[in-house]
């Protein structure tokens, strides 16, 4: 177990410092830097924001500058909002986006696994073509057609939620909720099939036979097997959700993460954009260790190790 | 091992994912004719009045110095307020300088402060106050993208700005605590409409100097002397600010708080004022325009400061021809364009200078006329031209690249069918990056592209000037020499109406040459709440909110 850890845990690590060597030269390869703008800047100005941004380096000086204060958690200045670093607008958007995250992945979890299972077990009955038909509006529907019918509704039309932003706690039903739907009815889709593929399966009539009883069955034996590519589906959405979300953000106007990661490329924001790729693979490749863990725990045959 | 490739192929998906994002651009706003609402007295308010105004766009910084757009001038105006400022008819008027002179060269101005500024913080504030901003923005550290913009009107400026001469001998001298002495490069009448740019505003030395990075943010070291007074920045959010109480006409400020906040999406800021959220917003949705136009007078459109046009590349074969240029100006279909885009209040420009600009009592486009161009295309003379070049009904031209920004393909095809139908020219579009376009435009790598010019102060010069061969936004190729001497001449002239009569000849040369094929004036509109009055749109597009009255 130790050994496995360890193991992952260097494999980890050789997969940010590939994410941050191929961000940060793909980056530079985009044509076009932070400052050029829709009207020329003189030379004198535009290498007085070089030399002030360190961008007059040597392109490989300037990547080990990079790595090395990245040691540090110092992801640099943003290069298009003057006066801020990078930290700061990452210490300022990251709550924001992590609230709406946390809550739409709790909304998640209640609402999708029971549902799927609930159809499941009641198979081409009532419940079942109930909740099929839902979720799959819900699959099919983007969130911002929903976020915008959601917005007009309920802030414009009833006038009980606010129009935008976030400063109270009002503000963040309607972008959870918009957040929440296509995952749930995914992860509600994906948990039906899961589970119906494991009611069929040999051992499940063998407990039968064995006379356990049925909420026993389905607990002990079907949960727990049909829980393994649900929880890879859960953990990827969880992890993508903590970033932030671009669409539902600027639609909401939701001072979070998700925004400046397509404004930062726009604008050629380099530090912003590098920060921002570390931040969300770091969790992404967190949430895949922590999925295979989950893995060992649910099914002890599935080997993480080489022997 | 396969889980090594599993991390791989992850990271290299979100790399790519992020490589594929599409960009934006945010529009910028700009104006000509003041857009004013008047008021009555307001009633004694009894609780804080306050204002709350969205803009569609977060300015990259409020450092006044450094950062120069629409929605910065308008933050500016609510915080800041330089020697002169502007009223309602967008005449220029004493702001932290009660009066001023000019030498009869007009090469010195002499500016008098009022007795008694402070701070907001009660600080007084001086002449050195103004000396110390502007050498600020010179200074390469400072890193100022307007630094350009002072260089060009102060003397000695751009010797300072590369550390050639001492700060002694700039331009700018606080003689005493409340004269400012101001010498100029040239006589340019228009040194006035140019100081409303951020760029000349005062800042506190003490608070820049404590917090160079940041000072602009926090309300502790954000000391302005306007007639209000930051309280918060919250980044992605909004600012507030609230009542100067040591601003000198703190008396006829009505409103007690103010905020502006930034959403991003024009459709939620519609939203927001249609359910009465917000009391104004900086734009509206494009795909409601037509409906709100016609339907709510809540809606005050204006014109931008601002020309949209293309640049033919006088060094494409072909295109260096002035002929071949003159009769792509003469078949571009500009009422026809802007009906293709379904652009309902944009106005279609005959001349590089939009319409508006005053000079020795006359309207510049009044007087230089339609440069023999018309908003519909005039074909036969086109062609008659193209023959003449030697390329009758376009026979002999390459397929030209038509350069767009990727946003603009819908604009670049009724342009390709306008140039194919009426020349028989040929093109090829090429959708480029924003942020590569006029990158690519300095360096010559198109032949026809979209271009666009926001003028920086409220004269004809502004939309001149660029076009001579030295000016770096040029990116034509076209130089001529009679251009660049008219334009050197009107610099230089003391006397307005002479000045005008040398634009005016520079106008015509430019028109006739071609290097640019003028399309139109764009337009701006903004929303704002019926109880909100007293407020107006400058020539140079700033919102002046201070004096607004608001009668809930």
């Amino acid at each position: 177990m130790l050994k496995y850890i360890s193991k992952r845990f260097a494999m980890m690590v050789i997969t940010m410092f590939i994410i941050i060597t191929a961000t940060f030269f793909l980056m530079r390869a985009i044509p076009g830097g932070p400052f050029s703008f829709d009207r020329a800047l003189p030379p004198s100005v535009e290498e007085a924001l070089n030399a002030k941004y360190n961008l007059d380096k040597p392109l490989i000086e300037q990547y080990f500058d990079y790595l090395l204060s990245i040691l540090r958690f110092d992801f640099g200045p943003s290069y298009v909002y003057f006066g801020r670093t990078v930290n700061e607008m990452i210490a300022d958007g990251w709550p924001d986006s992590a609230k709406l995250g946390i809550a739409s992945s709790i909304l998640i979890l209640i609402f999708g696994v029971p549902l799927g299972i609930v159809a499941a077990l009641n198979q081409n009955k009532r419940p079942d073509r109930a909740i099929m038909v839902i979720s799959t509006i819900g699959v099919v529907i983007p969130s911002f057609v929903l976020a915008t019918f959601l917005l007009y509704f309920f802030s414009v039309k009833l006038e009980i939620l606010p129009t935008f932003g976030v400063d109270s706690w009002k503000g963040y039903i309607l972008p959870t909720i918009c957040l929440a739907v296509g995952p749930i009815c995914g992860i509600t889709r994906l948990s039906r099939s899961s589970m119906l593929d494991t009611l069929s399966q040999d051992y499940m009539r063998t407990a039968e036979s064995k006379g356990l009883s049925r909420s026993r069955i389905i607990v002990v034996h079907g949960l727990r097997n049909s829980l393994i590519p649900v929880v890879t589906s859960l953990g990827m959405t969880f992890a993508a959700l903590l970033t932030g979300t671009f669409v539902i953000e600027k639609i909401f106007a939701v001072p979070g993460l998700g925004r400046y990661f397509v404004s930062s490329i726009t604008n050629r924001d380099y530090t912003a954009v590098m920060a921002l790729t570390i931040l969300s693979s770091a969790i992404m490749v967190v949430a895949v260790f922590i999925i295979d863990i989950i893995y060992m725990l649910l099914d002890p045959r599935i080997k993480l190790y080489d022997k | 091992m396969k889980k090594f490739w599993l991390f791989f192929f992850t990271a290299i998906m979100i790399v790519s994912m992020i490589a594929a994002c599409a960009p934006q651009i945010p529009t910028p706003t700009a104006t000509e004719v003041p857009v004013t609402a008047t008021a009555t007295e307001p009633p004694a308010p009894a609780e804080p009045v306050s204002f709350h105004y969205v803009f569609l766009d977060e300015p990259p910084g409020i450092d006044p110095g450094i950062s120069q757009g629409a929605t910065q001038s308008t933050i500016y105006a609510a915080l800041y307020e330089g020697l002169v400022t502007v009223d309602d008819k967008g005449n220029i008027i004493p702001g932290a300088a009660e009066k001023w002179e000019t030498s009869a060269d007009g090469m010195e101005y002499t500016f008098h402060l009022r007795e008694g500024l402070t701070w907001s913080d009660g600080k007084p504030l001086t002449a050195n106050d103004f000396e110390y901003a502007w050498l600020r923005v010179l200074k390469p550290e400072t890193a100022s993208t307007y630094s350009w913009f002072v260089e060009m009107f102060i003397k000695n400026g751009t010797a300072f700005a590369k550390g050639e001469v001492p700060a002694e001998e700039v331009g700018v001298t606080a003689t005493d605590d409340r004269t400012l002495v101001v010498k100029l490069n040239m006589p340019a009448a228009y040194f006035l409409q140019a100081l409303l740019s951020g760029c000349w505003l005062p800042v506190r030395q003490d608070m820049v100097e404590a917090n160079p990075e940041k000072w602009p943010f926090d309300s502790a070291t954000a000391v302005s002397n306007g007639p209000f007074v930051l309280t918060e920045y919250k980044i992605g959010s909004y600012i507030t600010a609230e009542k100067n109480p040591n601003y000198w006409d703190a008396a006829s400020v009505k409103i007690d708080k103010i905020k502006f906040s930034f959403i991003t999406d024009a459709n939620t800021a519609y939203s927001a004022f249609a359910a009465g959220d917000v009391d104004g917003i900086a734009g509206v949705p494009t795909t409601e325009l037509v409906n709100i136009l016609a339907s709510d007078d809540r809606l005050f459109p204006y014109d931008q400061l601002r020309i949209s046009f293309l640049r033919l590349n006088t060094k494409s074969p072909g295109l260096d021809n002035a002929l071949v240029r003159r009769a792509i100006n003469l078949a571009f279909d500009r009422k026809g364009y802007l009906d293709g885009l379904g652009s309902i209040t944009a106005k279609p420009i005959l001349g590089s200078v939009p319409n508006g600009l005053i000079l020795d009592g006359k309207n510049f486009r009044d007087v230089s006329g339609d440069n023999g161009l018309a908003a519909v295309a005039q074909i036969e003379e086109a062609k008659k031209l193209l023959a003449e070049a030697g390329y009758p009904d376009g026979n002999g031209l390459p397929v030209y690249r038509l350069h767009c920004a990727d946003n603009m393909v819908k604009n670049a095809e009724i342009v390709q069918q306008m140039l194919l139908t009426n020349l028989g020219i040929k093109t090829e579009i090429k959708p480029v990056d924003t942020k590569l376009n006029f990158p690519m435009m300095v360096e010559g790598k198109y032949d026809i592209a979209f271009g666009g010019w926001g003028g920086d102060y409220t004269h004809p010069m502004t939309f001149l000037e660029l076009f001579t061969s030295t000016a770096y936004d040029n990116a034509t190729g076209w130089a001529n020499a009679e251009y660049d001497e008219l334009i050197n001449k009107a610099r230089l002239a003391t006397n307005e109406a002479e000045a005008l009569d040398l634009m005016v000849n520079a106008e015509h040369i430019l028109m006739q040459e071609s290097p640019i094929v003028p399309i139109s004036v764009p337009s701006g509109a903004i929303m704002m709440q019926k109880y909100v009055t007293n407020w107006f749109i400058s020539p140079s597009d700033t919102l002046y909110i201070a004096r607004a009255v608001i009668t809930k």
